[in-house]
């Protein structure tokens, strides 16, 4: 159902875009982006309000003071307090009760999915809460130990460690360098005072954008936008922007972690282009060809699992607003140890990189390195179409749900655009062996990447560091993943020469 | 071809095969996917005794998609990776081995055709089972440093005999039968679960009833043929009264070295199962207490007046069998594990003595009644709502009667489940089990 272009004017938004049916309309009178999507079949109406405030907003201090500030505005508004049965909890808890807010470097955002009927609930609450939060000392001082214990559970945790520190070395200077969560000092010491002013630069109408799926009428939703929205101004100042830039990396960068665990853990990472950058959808062709341990067909499968030399392995890449990462990460077999693994997920990149190089009549760096890994795999442009065909499954199925496809689409509208989620597929299939060549050889280089060991904490040990020469061949040090042979093997053999 | 009715009772299409198997379609036009539940259920005493037979079941159920003797593995990952199904698995128990997905409709033939290969030609071939027995030790490896894992561990050993479905084993003895598992084992699980008592399908989504009968006739109709009847959870029962009646109340510490989180579980068995009449008021009951961090009486007073923890919940869950665990869940810092132990069990006196109010249990009906509605919003959770029904033995009708029966619960019947069911089992059968940096 379209909605008739006098009603938008008379309503006082304009209507910006429709990308794949669903319609993107601004409030003019403070900036609101309203996208809207209505399934008459659903059950259910989803609305999500997405902040772009999310850690990279913050520096040392106040880390973390987006998501304490995500908890926080659970609490009272002036309009909706607990002790008087108006609360959160006395509003949406006879709704079926799903609702939940998360925070993460770019964005944060808040949802509920409400049976039909039922929207006016959340447009309602939503509003009072994003100008009306009282921020409390008391609230605050309770909360703040529930932060903390949420940081606590993470804080040993192999996975949690491993991408804390991985995100503080790849960026020095740029916020990304702070976990969402916040450093345990900065949310242990963070003063009301300074919530209350992060909550005062960026919870505006001109820095959020909501998002209703499901069952419901556009142009009711439009109203009970203005009706609650419309009441609010945009931000008296501009909302602050980040204006700090990493610099280029000139070297490789590594780390080593201990902790309870029985395993050790292998990452390495290479930093990327933006969100908006062209070299997206390349990447996510490299992540779609590298795969997962679950997939006996991938490479990492070929080149980890069934080699013995993980239990797990994934490769990840994430796109945000300034910058990206791409990882692959690796649980080490009982049998194996991290220079085995660092070596062959080394290799495998190599490997990408040749094949496609020759298939390109591009410059070979090295091809001694070919014959180290137990796969083949040389992409043509039919395979790149099979991949995309997987992909634009995986839209469909994704479709199936208001409450999901809304979060995806804020996760797109915080790093970029919402437009971005069905345009990627559009820009998977434009790919070409060439821009797979170019963005291989631009980011998978020695001195764009960091290379992160986690080991038992049994295995720290703090004597003098003995500088052992690596041979993968005749060290025996190999089959003892201690911190000597961690922190002194030179990992790669000369295969990534820039 | 879906009917005009809104019932799930009368929508959903029941169809058995020759060979005793049953499918339960539920045709939805035009959302082109179709979600799938295939459910084999067994709970011959054969498998029951066999120490191994977790480690049997779950291998089992991660082979499966690993080749058969017709597909190379590689043939089979490929079909599924074309499907959105790369890393698909069966998930193998005791006394049962499922299968679920949610396909793009034109791929149902296709689906069908490899699920029923892998089920009669298994492959088990012996270099793919080494290195999923390389990644399953190091999963389990994995929780000796694991609190919640290890909390809960220790809890089961405590409260249920070895012979219960919820007793768990440690890694170590996980360890040792990954070890010793062979494909003959498995090949012994599978013909046990392909010959066994309840053998349905569900299926939800953008389908023809007939062209599907047609199509499950070829293949899931060539299963063995065997009697279709509903599987009996309870001839464990005897067995388990008594080891609970004499588990009393006791405190379990696990010591795990460099942990900031500590994990505590709290759990008392309650004597019933999903069939029994005071279900619905002891799930209320359950709710209101820890069914959410925020909102319930445990939420509220751990969590949001004390900031004791970020999460604590009750749940009662997979009441398949009598004496299903409620578990309160919590986690804390090391140095408030008493203070959270402590707030814990005033809450809960507070609710053994004086019960639920009547706002209390009215808010968290209209939440569950909605929370129905919520939770069955794709094909995926109402095809799991369906195979859940069936599986715990209940009428397609309870799925309709759900929200009424929840309707009907008034303060006295909730109160009444609370002492009889509760009170007794916090009071007389309470294990806590503590798992972290602790002293």
């Amino acid at each position: 159902m379209t909605v008739n272009p006098q009603t938008i004017e008379k309503l006082g938004f304009t209507k910006d875009l429709t990308c794949n049916n669903i319609d993107q309309f601004t409030f003019k009178r403070n900036g609101l982006k309203v996208v809207l999507s209505a399934n008459e079949f659903s059950s259910v109406v989803s609305f999500v309000i997405l902040y772009k405030v999310g850690s990279r907003n913050e520096a040392v201090g106040y880390t973390g003071s987006t998501h304490f500030l995500e908890h926080l505005m659970f609490k009272d508004t002036q309009k909706h307090k607990a002790k008087d049965g108006t609360g959160f909890d006395a509003v949406f808890k006879p709704l079926g009760n799903l609702v939940n807010a998360n925070t993460w470097l770019d964005r944060t955002m808040y949802y509920e999915c409400v049976p039909a009927g039922n929207l006016e609930v959340c447009v309602e609450f939503e509003a009072d809460r994003m100008r009306n939060l009282l921020l409390t000392q008391t609230d605050h001082d309770s909360e703040m130990t529930v932060v903390r214990n949420e940081l606590e559970r993470g804080e040993t945790e192999p996975n949690e460690m491993m991408s804390n520190q991985m995100f503080a070395t790849v960026f020095r200077e740029h916020p990304y360098h702070h976990p969402t969560i916040g450093w345990r000092s900065d949310v242990e010491g963070m003063p009301l005072s300074r919530l209350k002013q992060f909550h005062d630069e960026f919870y505006w109408p001109n820095n959020a954008t909501v998002f209703i799926l499901g069952n419901f009428d556009k142009v009711k939703a439009l109203k009970l936008i203005k009706k609650y929205f419309g009441k609010i101004k945009s931000s008296p100042k501009p909302i602050p922007q980040v204006y700090t830039i990493e610099p280029k990396q000139v070297g490789e960068r590594r780390f080593e972690l201990y902790t309870n665990t029985q395993l050790p853990y292998v990452s390495i990472t290479f930093r990327t282009g933006s969100a908006e950058s062209s070299d997206v959808a390349s990447l996510d062709v490299v992540k779609l060809l590298l795969g997962s341990s679950g997939n006996p067909n991938s490479l990492l499968y070929k080149a980890l699992i069934k080699t013995g030399l993980c239990v797990n392995a994934s490769a990840g890449f994430m796109p945000l607003k300034d910058y990206g990462i791409f990882s692959i990460d690796a649980v080490v077999s009982p049998n194996s140890n991290v220079i085995q693994v660092e070596n062959a997920i080394l290799r495998l990149i190599d490997k990408l990189k040749l094949e496609h190089s020759v298939a390109t009549n591009a410059n070979v760096t090295n091809s001694s390195i070919a014959t180290h890994v137990p796969c083949k795999f040389s992409l043509t442009e039919t395979e790149i179409a099979k991949l995309v065909a997987i992909e634009k499954k995986r839209q469909i199925l994704q479709d199936l749900d208001p409450l999901s496809l809304a979060e995806a689409l804020a996760e797109a509208e915080g790093n970029s655009s919402w437009c971005n989620f069905y345009n990627r597929i559009a820009n998977l299939e434009k790919v070409t062996v060439e821009q797979l060549v170019t963005a291989l050889n631009t980011y998978f280089v020695k001195s764009n990447r960091t290379v992160g060991h986690l080991f038992p904490s049994e295995k720290l040990d703090d004597s003098p560091i003995s500088v052992i020469d690596y041979n993968e061949n005749l060290d025996p040090a190999i089959s003892n993943p201690d911190r000597r042979s961690a922190i002194a093997i030179e990992p790669s053999d000369g295969n990534n020469k820039e | 071809m879906t009917k005009n009715s809104t019932t799930y009772e009368s929508r959903i299409n029941t169809i058995t095969l020759a060979n005793g198997f049953k499918a339960f379609l539920l045709p939805v036009s035009g959302c082109k996917t179709i979600s799938l539940g295939l459910c084999l259920l067994d709970v011959s005493e054969s498998i029951a005794d066999n120490s191994m037979v977790e480690t049997i079941a779950t291998m089992t159920g991660e082979m499966l998609f690993k080749g058969s003797k017709n597909y190379s593995c590689s043939s089979v990952a490929d079909k599924l990776d074309e499907m959105c199904l790369s890393g698909l698995k069966f998930n193998g128990k005791a006394e049962s081995l499922k299968l679920g997905a949610t396909i793009v409709a034109s791929d149902l033939s296709t689906f069908l055709a490899i699920t029923l290969d892998a089920l009669t030609n298994p492959g088990f071939d012996s270099s793919e089972l080494a290195i999923l027995k390389n990644q399953y030790t190091g999963y389990v490896l994995s929780q000796k440093s694991d609190t919640g894992m290890l909390s809960g561990i220790a809890l089961a050993q405590k409260l249920y005999p070895k012979s219960s479905r919820y007793y768990m084993t440690d890694p170590d003895t996980d360890i040792n039968c990954l070890s010793q598992l062979e494909a003959s084992h498995m090949h012994k699980y599978l013909k046990c679960m392909l010959n066994g008592q309840q053998r349905f399908i569900v299926m939800v989504g953008d389908f023809d009833t007939a062209d599907v009968t047609k199509l499950l006739d070829t293949t899931l109709g060539k299963l063995p043929a065997n009697e279709y009847s509903i599987v009996c959870h309870s001839n464990q029962t005897q067995e388990q009264d008594k080891f609970i009646a004499e588990a009393g109340n006791s405190i379990l510490k696990t010591l795990v070295e460099g942990k900031s989180s500590t994990d505590i579980k709290i759990a008392f068995p309650l004597d019933i199962d999903r069939r029994d009449e005071d279900f619905e008021a002891c799930l209320v009951a359950t709710n209101i207490l820890g069914g959410d961090t925020l909102t319930s009486r445990l939420g509220k007073e751990v969590r949001e007046k004390q900031g004791l923890t970020y999460g604590i919940t009750a749940n009662f869950i997979d009441a398949k069998f009598k004496y299903c665990p409620i578990a309160i869940e919590i986690t804390v810092n090391p140095n408030n594990v008493d203070k959270a132990l402590k707030s814990i069990d005033q809450v809960m006196q507070e609710f053994l003595r004086d019960g639920v109010t009547p706002k209390e249990l009215e808010t968290e009906v209209m939440s569950l009644v909605n929370g129905v509605s919520i939770n069955l919003r794709t094909n995926r959770n109402v095809c799991r709502a369906i195979m859940r029904t069936i599986e715990q033995g209940l009428e397609l009708s309870s799925l309709d009667l759900f929200q009424a029966k929840l309707k009907k619960l008034n303060v006295i019947d909730v109160n009444m489940a609370i002492k009889q069911h509760f009170k007794p089992a916090y009071e007389n059968c309470k294990v806590t089990s503590i798992a972290g940096s602790i002293e």
